[in-house]
């Protein structure tokens, strides 16, 4: 079981490396955003499956951090943080 | 196992690498955020769950935000005048060789680190039983160690009044519109998704004193429910700041001395607690850091004295 979750971590890394691509290359800043976002899910799932794979329960909470500061960071990209409205 | 840290490794050094030599400021701002996921992997490789979770919440969450804002202010903000010539060849090589010395002599102390003479750690450990909590990292950041700790939150806000100081605010004035016409996503978050982050903030906080955790990760979360609410127009900037707001700023070192202080005479040393009271007095310590560290952290984002909240 260990070994499987170990290969499912490795194969969705090489996904966040794929997922670069479409950071790297863009073309709008939405899409870049939006592949921040996947690697952000694509993490919470690693960590998720590290947490089992090294039995260090706490890695859920980092997982649980990065899901908050994924809205949070939407929201940052959508948002001027000064005067006036924005869209 | 081996596979998956090499991957890591890799990735970690070209997304650093593509940070700093990103083509535009927008892009540096993404990539470095992807870097602090990774960062966040590799300290739980290093069986660091604590630095994984400070991490997550100050490297690629709270850092994040703030360099996303101010890309959202400067894209707003008139062109710069001015010119975007690279620096001279002088200073150039100067900078070349201050980072060659600087990494060399890091490297040198490195190399000479001996390996298995922790000693510190494993006397901290062994003696885990005298600090009262079972967490070794809060036992030694609050006990052990306090000292430094107390020492880091005077850091802390010398770093706010510097940054106060010399930065120009992002966040400073009242919405005036109704916000109840925004867009409704606005309402949600600053309704349902806040007390959610400042449930998780405490949880947190409250979780240093059994496991991974604690005041800095607590309290950078609590400060990311306020950053939330600073973007959903619930709260701004204000210039003047009141008592009560300085107070709370300063109430972990003053928490934190007070009580060394007022035990002084029992224990016969600064910052030494009974063994009875140590999990209550350090669960107290903790909450008042944290209630510190979120709010420096907060008015280091709006880069005001205070933070008001809007009156609907």
């Amino acid at each position: 079981m260990t070994a499987l979750l170990t290969v499912a971590a490795v194969i969705l890394l090489k996904l966040f490396a794929l997922g670069l691509i479409r950071i790297y290359q863009g073309p709008s800043e939405s899409d870049r955003i939006l592949a921040v976002q996947l690697s952000g899910t694509t993490t919470v799932g690693i960590l998720v499956l590290l947490s089992h794979v090294l039995a260090m329960p706490a890695l859920i909470y980092v997982a649980l951090l990065f899901v908050l500061f994924a809205a949070l960071i939407g929201v940052a990209f959508v948002r001027h943080p000064g005067i006036g409205s924005s869209s | 196992m081996t596979l998956f840290d090499s991957v890591l490794a890799l990735l970690i050094a070209i997304l650093a690498w593509r940070s700093v030599t990103a083509p535009d400021l927008y892009r540096g701002i993404v990539l470095f955020i992807t870097l602090g996921l990774m960062l966040a992997l590799s300290w739980a490789r290093l069986d660091a769950p604590d630095l994984a979770l400070a991490e997550a919440a100050i490297g690629a969450g709270l850092l994040g935000i703030l360099l996303l804002s101010t890309w959202r202010v400067l894209q707003r903000a008139a062109p710069r005048q001015g010119s975007d010539e690279p620096a001279s060849y002088a200073v150039r090589w100067l900078a070349v060789v201050g980072s060659t010395v600087f990494g060399g002599t890091v490297a040198v102390a490195l190399y000479g680190l001996q390996v298995g003479s922790d000693r510190a750690g494993a006397e901290a450990l062994a003696s885990l039983d005298l600090a009262g909590i079972d967490q070794p990292v809060t036992a030694v950041l609050l006990n052990f160690r306090s000292y430094d700790t107390l020492l880091e939150m005077g850091v802390l806000l010398m770093a706010l009044i510097g940054a106060l100081l010399i930065r120009s605010p992002l966040a400073y004035e009242p919405w005036h519109g109704d916000t109840a016409v925004e867009s409704p996503l606005m309402s949600v978050l600053a309704k349902v998704f806040t007390p959610i982050v400042v449930l998780v903030g405490i949880f947190l906080v409250w979780a240093g004193a059994y496991g991974p955790g604690g005041a800095f990760q607590g309290g950078a979360v609590l400060a990311g429910a306020g950053v939330l609410l600073l973007l959903c127009r619930r709260l701004y900037g204000d210039a003047d700041a009141t008592l009560l707001l300085r107070g709370l700023l300063v109430l972990g070192v003053t928490a934190f001395i007070v009580i060394g202080l007022l035990l002084m005479p029992w224990q016969g040393a600064f910052l030494a607690y009974p063994p009875g009271l140590v999990y209550v007095l350090l669960v107290v310590i903790e909450f008042s850091l944290a209630v510190s560290i979120a709010l420096s952290l907060l008015l280091l984002f709006t880069g005001t004295h205070a933070v008001r909240a809007v009156r609907s």
